[in-house]
Order: structure tokens, then C-alpha cells, then sequence
């Protein structure tokens, strides 16, 4: 509905590959909270090219198809629609827009927020109380393809694994159980994340590239996404955590 | 897209009747025309078909069941209360036109929309050559059951009684005015039996008091079911007297909590505007306060691991003006171990606060034989054999209260790294020596976290 464009001589720009080296990536913002999105425009404005902007479902999914920006910075809570919130217009724009990715960007730090956006496809999620500087490499980092895991949401999948065995990685177990388990090293990564280290101090303790760690980070997520144990976020949100 | 089940419901378009053949027929999955079929037979069979009808009339809702099966899957993605952001809370049902019944007048204005219809409602929308077939059928009906039954004193009570029953029942589920039909539909029961009882008088009087005591049955009964629909009404009112009430509780809940906490202190962050620190150190408070309450189950134990770090870090927050983030996974009970952990894991944030950088975390996790927990900062960090014999911070309150316990501690620090506290401490629960057992049951044992 109040799908406005900031700038409209974008319009005329052709439409590029994500993750192309030197165009500035094409960022969306998702937000029925007016103050909060104009804030987040004025952080992300130097650094990105803001195509577009949106308050509810409806208005998001048709902005998103609309425009096909790289990355959608998707609130969770978002009014209208069948009353889906964030993981609805996830839902729905991903026919609609393949090539986009979407990061999750809510105040709410509850499970079942977090779980219904990560399982709807989300490439990553961070609270709202997030600094400027850490949102802008975020983007940059699910723009180029890998998950964004705050400490918060690695302590989310490690209570939402934990009690699973550890998955062996010489032996070849049956597709499904493999999607309940976390590697040893993909645990190791996620631990240290919820320790609150950065992912280069992760490379650096685990004596790893950064591109590794982001591939586990991409991997765990993905696990997250499709494992099989439908009570996965039921699960973390009877004992309390995240 | 609807699941393989949908809800008895009567649909409002396709009906014959009152739409319960066609409700059945959905629900169940069989053409309606089998459906149809088999209540005409099961009428025949001593009237057992009228009466399931009649029932399944009474008891199931009016609505449209591919609809609501979609709704319902689509709220249980929604339930959580916050699910919708800042849009409007529905407040009763009263949202139903916009969604789903738009189409449908009916519904949108009266308050129950999709669930109910009175009889009046029924017989309008049903369709006309079926009201006229199924009242010839019932004449009929009535006709034989007359002719093999010799009894000419029973056709005015009959009359009345069935007249009474369906004044009774005429405005059941109305929104008022169940009281009046009620009296109404009892009286003409008490004209039919009055009627009967005359008749009987004049015909031979007391030559067979069986019948009489019969009628007074029949009539006991007839009174019994035209209360049903004003007790009906009842227990409705009631019902919905009772939902209002627990909302308005809750609302005074919330409006209670925002007073105390929100409102109070945004007035405070106005009042010392000029002082960064103070709103900084009002404003994270309130926040971590009001998540805890927006995103948590209330009545966390006091002293669990889990709870118990976060109230030390909150503190530690509040005292220092620092953030600290908190990241907790699984929990264990309270033990002297635990306490020695969370005592040094205080040691360790205020020296994280107060010499280090942030971001400044805790990550505590909790498995099923030790308890581990890690402090971070992003500070310059410090040469541990450079610190003085005498400053006993790190030594003593983190090194020695956890190691007396039979925990480890591993301190590592670099500069431009920042400083990392590592604890580890067994817990010597109820298995005090399987640290070599496997980690599987974790989540079997964690289920009852000290309560």
C-alpha cells in the first residue's frame, strides 16, 4: 500500500547478478514502524542502494516483486495479510522474487519468531538493538550468499540441537537423521558464536578461513531450515531459551 | 490449501434444507446425494433420520467449512500474541467480514458471525420447493401414523403440543427474547395437554389412569425441551460474560505493567535528557525488563543456573552502564557448584565491565554433567602474569572459588582480542560420575528445570 520509492531513477538501472562486485547492493526495507524504518534508510543510504520500502504484507510482496532487491531487510511483525507477519511475506515473495534473500530484523528475540522466519527461509536474523556498523556487514554477508547468525540465534540452534548426537562425519547415516545433527565442527562454530565472537575471531581460534566458517554457518541454517523434527521450535520454546 | 478434514459445518450455499446433508457430505467426503439417501431411510426407520436431523440441526454451526479449515491452519501460525505486530488486536469476532464472510451479510452483522442462525434464519434461506416438500412429507407422515392409530383425542393435543414445541424453538439462538417464545411454547404444551386430559375426562373417565400419567410424561418432556433453547441462550451469555472478563483482566494487566514500568520510566529518560548515561542505563533496563516480560514464561526459579545469570548480568548492566549481551542454552538446578560458577561468573563481568571493551557477553550452557560458562569482552586485554601477587580479583574470586569446587578456569588474553573467562564445573547431581557417558539424554533431563 505504501510502497514508495526513494529514489526512482532506479527504474532505469539494469538489473545486475546479486553479489556483482562493484554495484552497490539493492536493499528493501520492511517495517511498519515508521521512525525505525526512516532510521534504518538514513544508516543503510551511504553504504547501500535503498529500492524500496514497505509497511505491510501486502505492500511488501508487491514492492519485492516489484523491484527485486538483492537483500530485503524483513521485520518480523508486520501488519496485514492472513496476519503472517514477516515469515507470510517470505512465503510469498520468493515465487515472486527468487534471486532475493531476505534477513530478519525484528525487536522480538521470542523462539517462535525466530523459528518461523528461519524455517520460512530467512538467511539470517538480528534484533533490532543491533549497532549500524554490524547491520551494514550483515547485508553484505547474506548478499554474498552466507547465513548471518547473532549470538542469540546460535544459542537458539544450539538448544534446538542440543540432546541430538553429534553427526559423524566419516559415516554415511540415513538423509534424514543427518539434518537432526550438527557436525562436531559445525557445534564448535556455532558455540563460539554464541560466545560472542566474531566470525573472524572464529576463523582465527579455529584456525579456519572466514569463508569456511560462513560455509558451517550456511550449513547449520540450512539444517535448521530443514530438519525433520517438526518440534524443533516447539521444543526451544517450552524450556525457555534464546 | 485445506487439509484432508474439514469441520462439520452447515454450508450456507448447496443446502436443500438447513444444509446438514450437505455439512455431513463435506465433512465426511461422500456425495451428498448418498447422504441425503441414507437419512430419508434412517426417517423411515422409526423416525431415527428426523431426530439425528434435528439434531445435528441444533448442534452444528452455520458456516462455510473450506473456509474455516483454512483458517484455522493459518492462526495456528499465528497465535503468539504478538504475531501480528502493530496491528489491530481483534477484540471478539467482529474482524470476520474482513476476512472471510465479506459475501455475506448475515454474518457480518451479528456478532456470532458463522456460527449460529435462528430457525427464522434458516427457513428463509432455505430453498422454497424443499420447505413445501418436507412439510408434505411431515402431513403425510403425520396422515398414516393417524390412520393406523385409532385415536381421535389425540389429534388437537398433538396439534398443540407440536405448535408449542415449534413457538419454543422458533427463535433459538436469537439475540433476546428466548424468555417470552419460551412461555409462549410452554403454555400451548400446557393447552395440549389440558386438551388431552378433557378429552379423556369426557370419552371414559379414569378407566385408564396409565395414559393419563403418560401424558403428563409427554407434556414434562415437551416443557423440558422447550426450555433447551433459552438455557441454550444462557449458558451462552454466560460463556461470553466470563471471556470478556478475563480480557478485561488482562488488559488491566498490561495497562498496570506499562504504567509501572514503561510510561515511568520514559518520563524519567525526559526528565534527564541531557544526561546520556542515565538514559542509556533507564533505557536498557526497561527494555530488558519489558522483553522479559513480552517474550518469557513468567515465574522462572530464582536461583536456576539460567535465571540466575541473567539477574547478576542485569545487575552488573545496571551498575556499570555497560551492555552485556546474554546467551543461555539448557539449564541446571541450583547446587553449591552452580552458586560458586555464578558468583565467579560476577567477578568475571565486572572486570569485564570495568577493564574491558565491548561487546561484552556471557554464554553460559548448561549440559547434563557440567555447567560451562564464558565471559567475553573486546578490551585491550591484559598479560595474566603481569597482574601483581596482591590484586586477588582474577585469583581468588574467579580462579580459586570455581577450582575449590572442582571446576576449571581458563583465562586468555590478547591484545586487540579482548579477554576471555572459560569455566567449566561438574555438577554432581544425581549422576555424579558419568562424565564419560554419552551426551544423548540431555533433553530428557533438562525437561524439569528446578522449579
Amino acid at each position: 500500500m505504501t510502497t514508495t520509492k526513494p529514489e526512482p531513477h532506479t527504474a532505469a538501472v539494469p538489473q545486475l547478478s546479486p553479489g556483482h562486485a562493484d554495484t552497490p547492493v539493492r536493499v528493501a526495507v520492511v517495517d511498519d514502524h515508521e521512525m525505525f524504518r526512516a532510521g534504518v534508510i538514513a544508516t543503510l543510504q551511504p553504504h547501500f542502494r535503498i529500492v524500496g520500502q514497505a509497511a505491510d504484507v501486502e505492500g511488501s510482496v508487491a514492492m519485492i516483486a516489484d523491484t527485486q532487491p538483492d537483500v530485503v531487510l524483513l521485520d518480523v511483525h508486520v501488519p496485514g495479510g492472513e496476519g503472517g507477519g514477516g515469515a507470510e511475506i517470505l512465503m510469498r515473495s520468493r515465487a515472486l522474487a527468487p534471486a532475493s534473500v531476505f534477513l530478519a530484523l525484528s525487536v522480538s528475540d521470542s523462539p517462535q519468531d525466530v523459528g518461523s522466519v528461519i524455517r520460512a527461509g530467512a538467511r539470517g536474523y538480528v534484533t533490532k538493538t543491533i549497532t549500524g556498523e554490524d547491520l551494514i556487514s550483515s547485508i553484505k554477508q547474506v548478499n554474498e550468499g552466507y547465513a548471518v547468525f547473532s549470538p542469540k540465534l546460535a544459542g537458539f540452534v544450539l538448544s534446538a540441537f542440543q540432546g541430538a548426537p553429534l553427526a559423524e562425519d566419516t559415516g554415511a547415516p540415513a538423509r534424514d537423521e543427518e539434518l537432526d545433527r550438527l557436525s562436531a565442527r559445525e557445534q564448535e562454530v556455532m558455540r563460539l558464536i554464541a560466545r560472542g565472537y566474531t566470525y573472524k575471531e572464529v576463523a582465527a581460534e579455529l584456525f579456519i578461513s572466514i569463508k569456511t566458517v560462513e560455509t558451517h554457518v550456511s550449513s547449520v541454517l540450512r539444517k535448521l531450515q530443514l530438519s525433520n523434527r517438526t518440534e524443533l521450535t516447539r521444543w526451544a520454546a517450552d524450556r525457555r531459551i534464546v | 490449501m485445506a487439509p484432508a478434514k474439514l469441520p462439520l459445518m452447515r454450508p450456507k450455499r448447496g443446502r436443500w434444507l438447513t444444509g446438514v446433508c450437505k455439512g455431513v457430505s463435506l465433512h465426511l467426503g461422500v456425495s451428498v446425494v448418498w447422504v441425503r439417501l441414507a437419512f430419508l431411510a434412517a426417517a423411515c426407520l422409526w423416525g431415527t433420520g428426523v431426530v439425528a436431523y434435528l439434531f445435528l440441526w441444533i448442534f452444528t454451526p452455520v458456516g462455510d467449512p473450506v473456509e474455516a479449515a483454512r483458517r484455522q491452519t493459518r492462526d495456528a501460525t499465528t497465535e503468539a500474541p504478538l504475531s501480528r505486530g502493530n496491528a489491530a488486536f481483534p477484540t471478539g469476532p467482529a474482524h470476520a467480514p474482513d476476512d472471510a464472510d465479506t459475501a455475506d451479510e448475515d454474518n457480518a452483522r451479528s456478532p456470532d458471525a458463522g456460527s449460529q442462525e435462528t430457525v427464522v434464519d434458516a427457513l428463509r434461506r432455505a430453498p422454497k420447493p424443499a420447505l413445501v416438500a418436507s412439510v408434505g412429507m411431515v402431513l403425510l407422515m403425520l396422515a398414516v401414523v393417524m390412520s393406523y392409530a385409532h385415536h381421535q383425542e389425540l389429534i388437537l393435543p398433538l396439534l398443540f403440543g407440536i405448535s408449542g414445541l415449534l413457538v419454543a424453538w422458533a427463535r433459538y439462538d436469537a439475540r433476546e427474547g428466548q424468555m417470552p417464545t419460551m412461555v409462549g411454547g410452554i403454555a400451548l404444551i400446557f393447552l395440549a395437554y389440558a386438551a388431552y386430559v378433557i378429552n379423556v375426562m369426557y370419552a371414559d373417565w379414569g378407566s385408564d389412569p396409565l395414559s393419563l400419567i403418560a401424558a403428563g410424561l409427554a407434556m414434562l418432556i415437551g416443557v423440558g425441551l422447550a426450555i433447551v433453547p433459552w438455557a441454550n441462550a444462557m449458558i451462552r451469555s454466560l460463556a461470553a460474560e466470563r471471556a470478556m472478563k478475563e480480557r478485561e483482566e488482562e488488559r488491566a494487566d498490561m495497562t498496570a505493567h506499562l504504567h509501572d514500568g514503561v510510561l515511568q520510566t520514559l518520563a524519567l529518560i525526559q526528565l534527564h535528557a541531557k544526561e546520556p548515561d542515565t538514559v542509556f542505563t533507564l533505557a536498557r533496563g526497561q527494555e530488558r525488563e519489558l522483553r522479559e516480560w513480552l517474550y518469557q514464561t513468567r515465574s522462572t526459579s530464582d536461583r536456576s543456573v539460567n535465571a540466575g545469570l541473567k539477574q547478576i548480568a542485569a545487575a552488573i548492566e545496571d551498575e556499570h552502564g555497560k551492555p552485556i549481551d546474554v546467551v543461555t542454552v539448557g539449564d541446571a538446578r541450583p547446587s553449591a557448584q552452580t552458586d560458586a560458577l555464578l558468583d565467579a561468573t560476577r567477578q568475571a563481568l565486572v572486570n569485564a565491565v570495568t577493564h574491558g571493551g565491548e561487546p561484552v557477553s556471557v554464554y553460559c550452557e548448561a549440559g547434563e554433567t557440567q555447567v560451562e560458562v564464558f565471559v567475553r569482552d573486546h578490551g585491550d586485554g591484559f598479560d595474566m602474569d603481569a597482574v601483581p601477587a596482591d590484586r586477588l580479583g582474577i585469583r581468588e574470586s574467579i580462579i580459586g572459588r570455581v577450582r575449590r569446587r572442582g571446576g576449571t578456569v581458563e583465562v586468555v588474553s590478547r591484545p586487540d582480542w579482548g579477554t576471555e573467562v572459560r569455566m567449566r564445573i561438574p555438577i554432581t547431581g544425581d549422576t555424579p560420575h558419568t562424565a564419560a557417558a554419552p551426551n544423548t539424554n540431555a533433553g530428557q533431563r533438562q525437561s524439569d528445570p528446578a522449579a
